[in-house]
């Protein structure tokens, strides 16, 4: 049966701090990743745009943490660690964020992907996750694509990333694959755990695949215009909303034909999202609305 | 020019990698898998190295890394190149029995060449991996601010790994070529690929999750690499590691098996340890994972990993953060200006 996320669960007071070898050090909000541990992340990503910390060269984000790459020799591990407290300190007055609200056409069950899932010898995985929540596909169908998604980090390979259903209520949950896949088509929208991710480019992987997008996830040399204007080759980011918008055999292939011809008008919404007061109200056990936290567009 | 005759096992263009603010778009770093034999091999032959691996000057969002002029990565072997003009040229890192127009060449020193020769690559004395850089640099399509090739995704370089046939234009040289000519790298600082190779790590990011049993174990054991020594993971062989319990919802989100994690940030260098059975995650690996890892592997040894062939044996030894850091600054030195002898 769908379930419903305890959203509050293992949010840690203050980060822990985990090294990774001498240049990497993750900070980890929490052991659950859910939206409330995530919008933590997101903060404190946003705090550190706007300080200067020599020796903090980059950043790799997960859904419960952000991991700093940094100088040893510029900054010590333990300073780097007093800084980023501070930095945690600061985090907290985050209250919005700049937020991408994205409908991602979806073609649900797709050739490509029922070949794939056949080619690996397991069920098709959207029969597999309708019977794992006791739903029928089309009933499964109808609540993925009817939630809307937060992406909570870009991460794995070139592009790929993570989506949780802002509304902690009626979540579908899908185990990852035993063996994972040794192939996956390009723009397939999967399912793990909790959430949403997606294939930009063809690769492995063990989330069961939902279907597939028409929509260019990864555009090396920018063709539509929203890889143009914002100069990114991948298109999703942390704090992007979806929705995955179940299309049919028709519309794919029209939405397709549009975006090879670099002509599509991929429908985005400008808008600022209230972290703040969502975690609020989901920690309050209130009926989440997600629209009720966008403030205003930019 | 370089004409590629046979690409053998794998050759790719490569530098020194790319940016690290590509980290958080999931690109991974690529760029040569020995950092240390492709940047003495740019030093001997007068190139720039470019900035060390994952480093960059700067602050915040001005940081700006130099991604290092372009040279070759050459595997195992079976490659054969041939020059198409006058050179100079160094060959480092593994001992794969190189010949230049059939006689052996000498590795860690700058050389001449003229139109027409060729180097040739055969069986593997030691090592997994050679540099061929020429005075220069290569001169091929720059992608996302690197010439490095992301060989697994089959973006950067030339789209691939390269193929017979490939030419490869080159850039002008620093300085006249006898001088480049007259550059070794001094004797004394040879790199040694030592079998057991002695892979240092820090402990972590998710030791916790392993049982003292298998700490033990992982340090005890000599450790053989398996058949899959690629640029993105290098699978080892031995006994399995067993892991403690774990919290409910890691089962529920990460995964079945006990060594799932919720996933997570997956360093260069990572041991990950999917079923017990540990992956060293390297240059072209994922930026994070759903698997335990016991360890990573100091900055300064990831050139070690990346010497490993199938079969070679190894072993981890573990060290504090502070060693690391210290091992560092040693790796930093070695790998620059000062280490190269002008004879």
């Amino acid at each position: 049966m769908p379930t419903t996320l305890q959203p509050g669960k293992l949010v840690y007071e203050r980060a822990i701090f985990r090294p990774l070898g001498d240049r990497y050090m993750t900070m980890e909000m929490g052991g659950e990743p859910t939206v409330v541990c995530n919008v933590k992340v997101v903060a404190m990503r946003e705090a550190l745009k706007s300080t200067r910390i020599p020796g903090i060269i980059g950043y790799v984000m997960i859904p419960r943490g952000l991991t700093v790459v940094y100088e040893p020799l510029e900054i010590g591990p333990e300073k780097l660690k007093a800084v980023l407290r501070e930095v945690e300190q600061e985090a907290q007055g985050v209250e919005k964020v700049r937020s991408r609200f994205m409908e991602i056409p979806t073609w649900y069950d797709d050739p490509w992907t029922q070949e794939c899932a056949r080619a690996h010898n397991v069920p098709h995985n959207v029969d597999f996750i309708a019977e794992k929540n006791g739903m029928t596909k089309q009933q499964l169908v109808e609540r993925v694509s009817n939630l809307e998604y937060w992406v909570s980090a870009v991460f794995f390979y070139i592009g790929a990333y993570n989506a949780f259903p802002l509304d902690p209520e009626g979540v579908v949950s899908a185990p990852k694959y035993v063996i994972p896949r040794t192939w996956t088509p390009d723009r397939t929208v999967a399912y793990a755990g909790t959430f949403v991710g997606s294939y930009a480019l063809p690769g492995p992987g063990g989330y069961q695949m939902l279907g597939r997008t028409p929509l260019n996830l990864f555009e090396l040399e920018p063709k539509n215009a929203i890889f143009r204007e914002t100069g990114n080759s991948i298109l999703c980011r942390y704090s992007d909303r979806h929705v995955y918008r179940s299309i049919d055999e028709q519309e794919y292939n029209d939405i397709r034909a549009q975006v090879e011809a670099g002509t599509y008008d991929y429908p985005v919404r400008h808008e600022t999202y209230n972290i703040k007061r969502y975690s609020e109200a989901v920690l309050r056990g209130d009926r989440i609305r997600p629209q009720d936290f966008v403030e205003h567009a930019w | 020019m370089i004409e590629i005759l046979e690409p053998g096992v794998q050759c790719s263009i490569q530098d020194r990698g790319r940016t690290v603010k590509l980290l958080e778009e999931s690109w991974a770093p690529c760029g040569a898998a020995d950092n240390l034999a492709y940047r003495v091999a740019n030093l001997l032959v007068g190139n720039n190295p470019g900035d060390h691996f994952l480093s960059g000057r700067g602050v915040g969002n001005e940081v700006t890394e130099d991604p290092g002029d372009a040279a070759l990565e050459v595997t195992l072997f079976g490659t054969q190149l041939r020059f198409q003009g006058d050179a100079v040229i160094a060959v480092t890192g593994a001992d794969l029995t190189a010949t230049l127009n059939g006689s052996e060449v000498e590795l860690w020193r700058a050389l001449r060449v003229k139109p027409g020769d060729v180097l040739q690559f055969g069986m593997s004395r030691c090592g997994m991996r050679a540099y061929v850089a020429i005075a220069g640099g290569l001169d091929t399509p720059v992608v996302q601010g690197s010439r490095s090739t992301f060989v697994l995704m089959g973006i950067g370089g030339l789209g691939r790994a390269l193929q017979a046939g490939d030419v490869l234009p080159t850039g002008t040289p620093s300085a006249p070529l006898d001088e480049l000519a007259r550059r070794r790298l001094k004797p004394h600082l040879v790199p040694q690929i030592s079998v057991p190779a002695e892979l240092r790590v820090v402990m972590g990011p998710q030791d916790e999750r392993f049982t003292d049993e298998a700490v033990e174990t992982f340090f005890g054991t000599e450790w053989k690499v398996g058949t899959a020594a690629g640029r993105s993971a290098i699978r080892l062989m031995g006994p399995r590691l067993s892991f403690r319990e774990r919290p409910e919802y890691e089962a529920m989100l990460g995964g079945d098996d006990p060594s799932n994690i919720v996933d997570d940030t997956i360093p260069i260098g990572g041991v990950q340890v999917p079923g017990g059975s540990p992956i060293i995650i390297h240059c072209e690996g994922p930026t994070a994972g759903g698997y335990a890892k016991l360890a990573t592997i100091i900055s300064s040894d990831l050139w070690k990993a990346a010497q490993l062939r199938p079969m070679d044996p190894l072993r981890f030894k573990r060290v504090s953060l502070e060693d690391g850091i210290a091992a560092l600054a040693e790796f930093r030195e070695l790998t620059s200006e000062s280490s190269i002898l002008v004879s």
